[in-house]
């Protein structure tokens, strides 16, 4: 049984779970993921359960397997634009920027990502926490901007990263799109920035014109 | 023997207890149960037999005072947010802005440490819950904001701040308990005070002033 973590499948194997993962992601996000069975994505994608069980291993394995792609894609993309910059804070700014649009940009991952992995289990919430995680390192490295940086606890980069995605779960759960949620970035970044500059200096951050696509 | 608080009150062998307060007794039997079981197990792991096995109660019983599992966790999450409220609320100071605020970050961390059971239910699990748990967690974060948004009256550039801070500071600072209660964290979850204040007092006053509004001891 392929679990998430395990190697790439290839030829024919990389067919069938290609069509898997687009049918998990199509079905959770019409459905919502507790609504969507096995037989349904089996249905859907035009494979047998065995083949299903073999691939993904189950419900849970599939939808880790979409979950792990798309994080990935969208961690890449933040990633992508946090490195053409010099300082942390513009890295950031660039960052925000990529990943704001990449939400925009895959409306279905998103849904998928931020608000039904809240119902799939303990396996996907783990990853959840990882792929925060990860991002609450890069905003921690404001920091070393500190005479002290001691003087910021590191759980503020935790919080701030945390209440970007709970933001974000409530506009999916009220049925409001992340369409314009470009928009949002430069009070993503006043906010998460304050604690490692001057308050004066954050304020800027909400009169920086938006920086071109 | 100690019979329950309602059936203590009523004359023995005299007459029968009210079909009402049998209810609200078994009620408060079932979410009692119910409270340790979805913390311990999980809302999407649990299922009525383990409630009722754990409330030593019926399935005929349990679908009598609850329409099925979402709705019992509801109650659940209900009845701890509604009893935390009025401890908090009860522990107020009458005091500054950033006083009362300072108390009811400690207040919150206090609750969350005497009982981490009910933490995770609001949590953790209340987001896992489905549309309805979700909602309601999101009322409850929701019923936070207005009491910080005066805040902003303290701040020098208080009308600068951006719309979206007090919701940030409240999902920031949920998110942080979350992740103590998750990694099993809780014993001495005072000592985040100081991170707590930083993040919801902080963006108004300044971090040095609500570290020190922190090392306040009460």
């Amino acid at each position: 049984m392929a679990r998430a973590g395990s190697p790439a499948p290839t030829g024919r194997d990389a067919d069938i779970r290609a069509r898997l993962c687009d049918s998990m992601l199509d079905l959770v996000c019409d459905l919502g993921y507790r609504a969507v069975t096995v037989e349904d994505v089996c249905a859907d994608a035009g494979v047998g359960v065995d083949e299903f069980e073999r691939i993904c291993g189950d419900k849970e394995g599939a939808f880790i397997q979409v979950f792990d792609e798309a994080a990935d894609r969208f961690t890449e993309a933040m990633q992508v634009g946090c490195e053409r910059e010099a300082s942390w804070r513009d890295g950031m700014r660039a960052a925000a920027y990529a990943g704001a649009r990449w939400l925009r940009d895959h409306p279905r991952e998103a849904r998928f990502c931020v608000l039904e992995a809240l119902s799939a289990g303990e396996a996907v919430q783990l990853r959840r926490e990882t792929t925060l995680r990860r991002l609450a390192e890069h905003v921690d490295r404001g920091r070393r901007l500190l005479e002290d940086p001691s003087s910021v606890s590191p759980a503020f980069a935790s919080a701030i990263v945390g209440a970007i995605s709970e933001i974000l779960v409530r506009r999916l759960s009220e049925g409001r799109s992340l369409a314009d949620v470009v928009d949002l970035v430069p009070e993503v970044m006043y906010i998460a920035i304050r604690p490692y500059v001057e308050g004066e200096d954050a304020l800027q951050e909400l009169s920086i014109p938006v920086v071109p696509e | 023997m100690t019979l329950p608080g309602p059936l203590a009150k009523q004359p023995v062998g005299r007459e029968r207890l009210s079909r009402a307060t049998v209810e609200q007794h078994q009620r408060e039997r079932i979410l009692v149960a119910a409270i340790g079981v979805f913390a311990k197990r999980g809302f999407q792991q649990t299922t009525i037999d383990h409630i009722v096995a754990t409330a030593k109660t019926s399935v005929g019983s349990f679908y009598g005072l609850f329409g099925g599992k979402e709705d019992c966790f509801l109650q659940c999450y209900d009845r701890i947010v509604s009893s935390s409220r009025k401890r908090i609320e009860a522990s107020l100071p009458d005091g500054s802005w950033q006083e009362r605020t300072r108390a009811v970050l400690a207040s919150l961390l206090a609750e969350v440490e005497a009982d981490p059971l009910a933490a995770r239910i609001v949590f953790v699990e209340a987001s896992t819950a489905g549309p309805g748990g979700l909602e309601r967690y999101q009322q409850t974060l929701d019923g936070l904001l207005p009491a910080l948004r005066e805040g902003r009256s303290l701040a020098p550039a208080g009308d600068d701040l951006p719309a979206s801070m007090e919701e940030a500071s409240v999902a920031g600072t949920a998110w942080l308990l979350r992740d103590r209660v998750v990694s099993g964290r809780v014993k001495g979850i005072e000592a985040l005070l100081p991170e707590l204040a930083a993040i919801v007092i902080g963006p108004y006053l300044g971090e040095a002033e609500a570290r020190r509004l922190a090392s306040v001891a009460t």
